[in-house]
């Protein structure tokens, strides 16, 4: 079970999903508490985007939040990013400043799966972005776009 | 909440005494607050005291002044553990001198016997019939600093009896006093096999070490020793009745309480000595509880000194227990290179080395770093003595070491790095700090500690099941930690933990344990979920951004729970308003119901409620109940003509639309009456889920000079849940209005609220604009009762009359001021024909501008000269009649006429300066019937054939006959009159002086009349006709162009004028020869056609491009006698010949006789020639035989210029 958003520079959801199945599926309460881990975790994210390289070289190691910043082939993601009891969260970051943000309801984070998602959606929230009708920061509204990005989940996240 | 330097703070309870109001208590013990730090050296000194302030003259005891007694018994079992979480102190604040100071005491004494010292301070004292004790302070004796000084000095006695009565007793560890009810530290994800030392806690300790080791950089703690000790443990543990071994303990665990209380009475070096030496031995026993406490406490005082700025040593137990011998370079170089200062890592003092690492002096070694690692290294204990059934660490201390690590290093971060202003703030965490600007901006690379490295640490806390402790432990854990974030500037993480301590609070019943300040909590809450100053129902920006309402409306939610539960209904209004104004779309029906019903309404008498939309009014409008004509108002404009008139210099062909829209304008504004009464139509809107009850509806004090509702009682209407609707409204006006008053809202009584004003909302805006809404005024006019005036009767029948065309007549019509409150003082008669009515708005579009002129100068005729009323009054007075003369002149128009109406518009003008008054009209139609008289069926010209030798009777040849030069000058105007009239008509011409005889008709009777008439002549003129441009009567007509070239232009301007002159001259008057009343006039215009050229040039001869003028030497002469004829051609033409032609014709066959054999005619053989002129030019001719010859003259291609002479041939 999965709850992934998309955060606009304002701090506003402009796509929330959540990606679950009959038998895994996120508890009420945490239900209710899903957007309120995201919204704390923007902290993080925000003190990532601006750290230089050297010194996350420093602080680069397996474990931390900043586990994925040793990679200096790319930077958008993030990797693990924070995490609350027994739930985990990832981000990516775009060159528009939109956070991709990812609960973890099973704790672990699959860099190499949930790297290769993020870069899907991002794919998708370009094409979105390039429809002369949308404009930054709104919620995306498209169904086929949340099509899109379910199928993929459905994919990557069986 | 937790400060970093907790152990050292003396709890004292404050409680008022007498009657005390809130604000001046808190005033009160924010006072005392400022003299939380005593300093040692200002204490009486107590020479036989444990505690004696002069051991230690640097030291401070620092109080923690609480208002509330949060855990002083739910803590007890930590009371020999850490005997810093008691009570120590009670002082009673007393307002009231009159209480008795011993009383207080015992009071005090009886409701915290827990304390142990006490003092009551009075802000003044009255009589002094008491005995002054050292208990009692009286701040008007003396000021609160002496008086905070006593009270350390009473502190520090109770402190040294209390610390005896320890002295033979054997301390415990929390979980040996608590037993069970003591939470023992739960991780998540991770078995904890309590008793056992399998190899589970090792590997525990091995991530957690790794982990640790991740977040600080490059301070290892060692696991070998830890194994080491584990097995030496377990032998040992089947030796715990050692007496040995226990004696050890209890020394150790009783200097560790002796370092405790000296951290209180703030001896730091010998605190930091019994710390050093309570660990080494607890190190030693492997007391581990014990021995992390002792670390901790060396953590605090090392915190205590680096403020003093007393140089200290590093105990050698913390060199053995966290390696700092062999990595000492490693661990402090980054701080050492950094610090000039720093000569060599060598301590200077070689000498005070005991054991067997070289003892670090506090100047050659980075402190934040080393307190770090000593934190660390006793969580690292706390941690490892999970293992153990009794010595085991409880939750609430291991879970308030981690803050207190956490809330020191986000101090450091705070502050820039462990300098002053980070250890004020943490001996002063309520403090008011001068920080500058250049502290404030925090970099990264010059932290101590950079923020991921804190906020991992922070992490270890939700490993804890913190939901288990109990509630004030979470409170202050959660209190902690939102602060810390706050260091950070991590405030969506702030919030987010505020948020669970909200959860936390509503999950407990108890209803105690407020935090003083919860309202910043929510007001921090409502910051970073951005819901403070987001308005959108005022501010079009936000009404257009896009937020994270799910996240706004849990949290106003969760806001309003927790409002409730505290009972502060004064929020759980103000936030369900909040709610249900901004959210209302993400509210379901029955959560919406329920916001109202139970958070809003029943509390709307005691807290400000209003109701939630502020477009509750669209729009309003009024609507008549009965159709009656309303009065106009008319501007009594004098140039009227020229403010109508369109001002501008070029043609605008839609100046009549404009004006007409105007006028329509003014026909939808809203003008009422004084007394009448009329329909409000007001929409409302219910956005919401639940009907809208609305109480009343009424006008604001404004517009209530004006008007009224008829009956507030009726005002009482529902509105259905999400829906628009509109209701009626009786309303009555009261007073004229000066000018247009504008009608902006209307004061509206919503759910049983106090009415409240609501703009009229026409359009409510999306993007784009500045205002939110467009709001709408809705003009209202009202005026006093006007006059009317009513049609009686006329004299004639059934408003009909028959004329006879050209004649006038009189008739009378008789009007009443029926109104019995007002006179009529302003009275406008106009009328209407159907000749006007009939015609197109556009008529004069496709006309000739001389066609133009006929039709514009009948309207114009019609309108000023058809009807004329004499005896209009001046004033009608109330209920009185009058009557109007009318004389009906129809000499001028024209037969279509059928019938007119006499349109009165009257007022009542205040007086006689008013520029406007409000007028309504009577109409009065009559129906007219033109019977035609004298007609002029035909109109001809002809030139004077004769010269009129003989004398005659005929009167226009004696006429002429007076005349000179009557052929060149005169010409005959031949006119065929017919009677149509039943009667026999006589009638005279007259045309300049020239008077005809009286002439007549009868009935049916057709008659050729000639009338005389002069031949224009040029130098009467003062320019020529066809420079004279055909007038415009109505000058707001503009021609662009009139499509003519200019000799056309100039033929019609000749034509116009010609007939012009002719109509002007000729008059023909008439009666009926039975009856001399009935007469009348013939109006030509209406008859004569347009004049073609050859009239013209017969009546108007400048009009001729050529002139040729012929004259003969003799007129009658016999065959074979020459005849010379001069010619003379004048032309307006620059020209130096002229061609002649000409043709001698048989007069009386028209035949040419110049190809006659045998010829009648010698002539000199051309039929033209060229002539110079105004030259005479000589012709000569022989006539042949007897005859009449006609000769013509005329210009080629001019037929016009002809000219013609007879000669008689006898």
């Amino acid at each position: 079970m999965f709850y992934f958003t998309i955060i606009g520079t304002d701090d506003n959801p402009i796509y929330e999903a959540e990606f679950s199945t009959p038998k895994h599926t996120f508890q009420p309460e945490i239900k209710e508490l899903n957007p309120y881990i995201v919204h704390s975790t923007l902290d993080i994210m925000e003190y990532l985007q601006w750290q230089r390289q050297p010194h996350l070289e420093l602080n680069a190691n397996s474990g931390g939040f900043l586990r994925s910043r040793h990679n200096s082939q790319e930077n958008s993601y993030l990797g693990k990013v924070d995490s609350f009891y027994g739930l985990a969260v990832s981000g990516f970051l775009t060159y528009g400043n939109m956070k991709f943000i990812m609960v973890h309801g099973n704790g672990i984070v699959d860099d190499t799966i949930t790297r290769s998602f993020f870069y899907e959606v991002y794919e998708l929230y370009l094409k979105t972005l390039m429809n002369p009708f949308y404009k930054v920061n709104d919620p995306i509204s498209s169904p086929a776009f949340d099509s899109k990005v379910r199928v993929l989940s459905k994919r990557l996240f069986p | 909440m937790e400060s970093t330097i907790e152990p050292c703070k003396v709890r004292t309870l404050v409680v008022p005494i007498g009657t005390w109001k809130k604000d001046a208590y808190l005033a009160a013990v924010e006072e005392l607050d400022n003299h939380c730090e005593i300093r040692l050296v200002d204490v009486t000194p107590l020479p036989n005291c444990t505690f004696n302030p002069q051991v230690f003259p640097h030291g401070r005891v620092l109080y923690s002044f609480q208002s509330r007694e949060y855990d002083s018994n739910s803590m007890m079992f930590l009371h020999d553990f850490e005997p810093y979480r008691k009570l120590f102190v009670v002082i009673g604040l007393c307002n009231d001198g009159a209480l008795s100071a011993d009383m207080c005491i015992k009071e005090l004494q009886e409701r915290y016997g827990s304390a142990i010292s006490y003092a009551v301070i009075y802000n003044e004292r009255s009589g002094g019939t008491e005995e002054p004790t050292k208990h009692i302070f009286s701040k008007s004796d003396e000021p609160l600093e002496t008086i905070m000084c006593d009270i350390t000095r009473n502190f520090l006695e109770s402190l040294d009896v209390y610390y005896s009565s320890y002295k033979h007793v054997t301390l415990r560890s929390p979980g040996a006093i608590g037993g069970p009810s003591v939470l023992k530290t739960t991780l998540t994800g991770k078995q904890i096999q309590t008793g056992s030392l399998s190899s589970a806690p090792s590997k525990r300790i091995n991530t957690q070490s790794t982990r640790i080791d991740s977040s600080s950089s490059s301070l290892s703690l060692s696991d070998e020793p830890v194994k080491e000790k584990s097995k030496r443990y377990s032998s040992l543990n089947a030796l715990s009745g050692s007496s040995d071994k226990s004696m050890q303990r209890s020394k150790a665990r009783q200097l560790k309480l002796l370092a405790n209380l000296q951290l209180l009475t703030g001896q730091y070096t010998t605190s930091m000595a019994n710390f050093a030496e309570a660990a080494r031995i607890l190190y030693k026993i492997h007391d581990y509880i014990w021995l992390a406490s002792s670390l901790e406490g060396i953590v605090t005082t090392m915190i205590l000194l680096s403020y003093l700025q007393i140089p200290f040593q590093v105990p050698p137990i913390i060199h053995s227990l966290c390696s700092l011998s062999q990595n000492a370079t490693s661990v402090l170089s980054p701080s050492a290179s950094r610090r000039n200062s720093m000569q060599s890592l060598a301590s200077p003092r070689n000498s005070v080395s005991t054991i067997t690492a070289a003892t670090l002096d506090v100047a050659n070694i980075d402190v934040p770093k080393l307190i770090k690692t000593v934190a660390d290294k006793a969580l690292y204990y706390y941690d490892y003595s999970l293992s153990y059934s009794v010595e085991f660490t409880p939750q609430v201390v291991y879970c308030k070491s981690i803050l207190r690590t956490l809330t020191f290093m986000s101090l450091c971060y705070k502050s820039n790095g462990f300098n002053r202003q980070a250890l004020r703030r943490m001996i002063f965490p309520n403090g008011l700090l001068r920080i500058s600007p250049e502290a404030e901006r925090i970099s990264e690379d010059e932290n101590t500690f950079s923020k991921s490295e804190i906020y991992q640490y922070s992490m270890k806390l939700f490993e804890l099941q913190l939901k288990l402790m109990d509630l004030p432990s979470q409170i202050q854990t959660y209190l902690s930690l939102s602060l810390i974030y706050d260091n950070l500037n991590m405030l969506r993480k702030k919030a987010f933990v505020q948020r669970i301590l909200f959860i936390s609070i509503l999950s407990h019943l108890s209803k105690d344990y407020i935090s003083e300040n919860y309202q910043d909590l929510i007001n921090d809450l409502l910051k970073t979920y951005r819901i403070t100053g987001w308005e959108p129902e005022h501010k079009i920006q936000d009404a257009s951004s896009y937020n994270w309402v799910t996240l706004q409306k849990n949290v106003l939610m969760l806001i309003i729970k927790v409002s409730t539960h505290f009972k502060n209904y004064k929020n759980v209004v103000e936030y369900s308003q909040i709610l249900l104004k901004r959210f209302s779309h993400t509210l379901t029906e029955l959560e919406q119901r329920d916001l109202l019903n139970q958070n809003i309404l029943p509390y709307q008498n005691g807290y400000s409620v209003e109701y939630m939309d502020p477009f509750l009014v669209r729009d309003v409008s009024f609507s008549r109940t009965r159709l009656e004509e309303m009065p106009m108002l008319k501007v009594l404009d004098k140039d009227e003509s020229t403010s109508v008139n369109d001002t501008h210099q070029i043609f605008n062909p839609f100046a009549t639309v404009h004006h007409k829209t105007k006028e329509n304008e003014t026909e939808e504004a809203n003008y009422f009456l004084v007394a009448e009464n009329v329909q409000m139509i007001i929409t409302f809107q219910n956005p919401f889920k639940f009907d809208v009850k609305i109480n009343s509806v009424n006008f604001t004090k404004q517009d209530s000079r004006f008007m009224k509702v008829l009956d507030p009682e009726l005002t009482s209407f529902t509105i259905p849940a999400s829906s628009r609707r509109q209701f009626c409204v009786g309303v009555t006006f009261i007073e004229p209005t000066p000018s247009i008053h504008q009608l902006d809202g209307l004061m509206i009584s919503v759910f049983g609220l106090s009415p409240k004003f609501w703009s009229i909302c026409k359009k409510l805006e999306k993007f784009d604009v500045v205002q939110r809404c467009s709001r709408r005024l809705v003009p209202i006019t009202i005026i006093d009762q006007q006059p009317t005036l009513s049609f009686l009767s006329t004299t004639l029948v059934d408003n009909r009359v028959m004329l006879l065309d050209g004649t006038q007549t009189d008739f009378k019509i008789f009007l009443r001021n029926s109104s019995l409150s007002s006179p009529i003082n302003y009275c406008n008669i106009s009328w209407t024909t159907n000749i006007e009515v009939e015609l197109k708005e556009n008529y004069w579009v496709n006309l000739s501008p001389d066609d133009l002129y006929d039709i514009d100068s009948q309207l114009q005729w019609l309108n000023e000269k058809f009807i004329s009323i004499s005896s209009i009054p001046d004033e009608i007075g109330i209920n009185e009649s009058v009557q109007l003369d009318v004389k009906l002149d129809v000499t001028r128009a024209p037969f279509s006429l059928e019938w007119v109406k006499i349109t009165i518009q009257y007022g009542f003008k205040k007086s006689d300066d008013d520029e406007a008054v409000y007028v309504k009209s009577l109409t009065i139609p009559l129906n007219i019937t033109l019977q035609r008289t004298l007609e002029v069926s035909n109109v001809n010209f002809v030139p004077i054939p004769d010269n009129f030798e003989e004398i005659s009777e005929i009167p226009w040849i004696s006429h002429l006959q007076k005349q000179k030069d009557i052929q060149t000058k005169y010409i005959l105007m031949l006119i065929d009159m017919r009677n149509s009239w039943l009667l026999p008509v006589s009638f005279v011409f007259n045309y300049e002086d020239y008077s005809s005889e009286k002439e007549r008709l009868d009935s049916n009777e057709t008659r050729r009349f000639v009338v005389p008439i002069r031949r224009i002549e040029t130098s009467s003129e003062t320019s020529h006709y066809s420079n004279k441009p055909i007038p415009r009567i109505d000058k707001t007509k503009q021609y662009i162009t009139s499509g003519l070239t200019l000799s056309q232009e100039n033929d019609m301007r000749e034509a116009f004028w010609c007939r012009e002159h002719i109509l002007d001259c000729l008059k023909c008057t008439w009666n009926v020869s039975s009856n001399l009343d009935a007469k009348g006039s013939v109006e030509f215009r209406q008859f004569m056609e347009k004049f073609d050229k050859q009239v013209i040039r017969l009546v108007y001869p400048a009009s001729n491009t050529y002139d040729i003028k012929v004259t003969a030497s003799e007129t009658t002469v016999k065959v074979g006698t020459p005849v010379r004829l001069n010619i003379i051609v004048n032309t307006r033409l620059k020209t130096d010949l002229v061609p002649i032609r000409y043709s001698i014709l048989d007069y009386f066959t028209g035949k040419s006789v110049l190809n006659d054999h045998p010829k009648s005619v010698v002539f000199q053989g051309q039929t033209s020639t060229m002539v110079k002129p105004r030259t005479p030019v000589d012709f000569n001719i022989l006539p042949l035989k007897r005859a009449k010859f006609q000769i013509d003259f005329e210009v080629p291609g001019n037929i016009l210029t002809r000219e013609l002479i007879t000669i008689t041939v006898e």
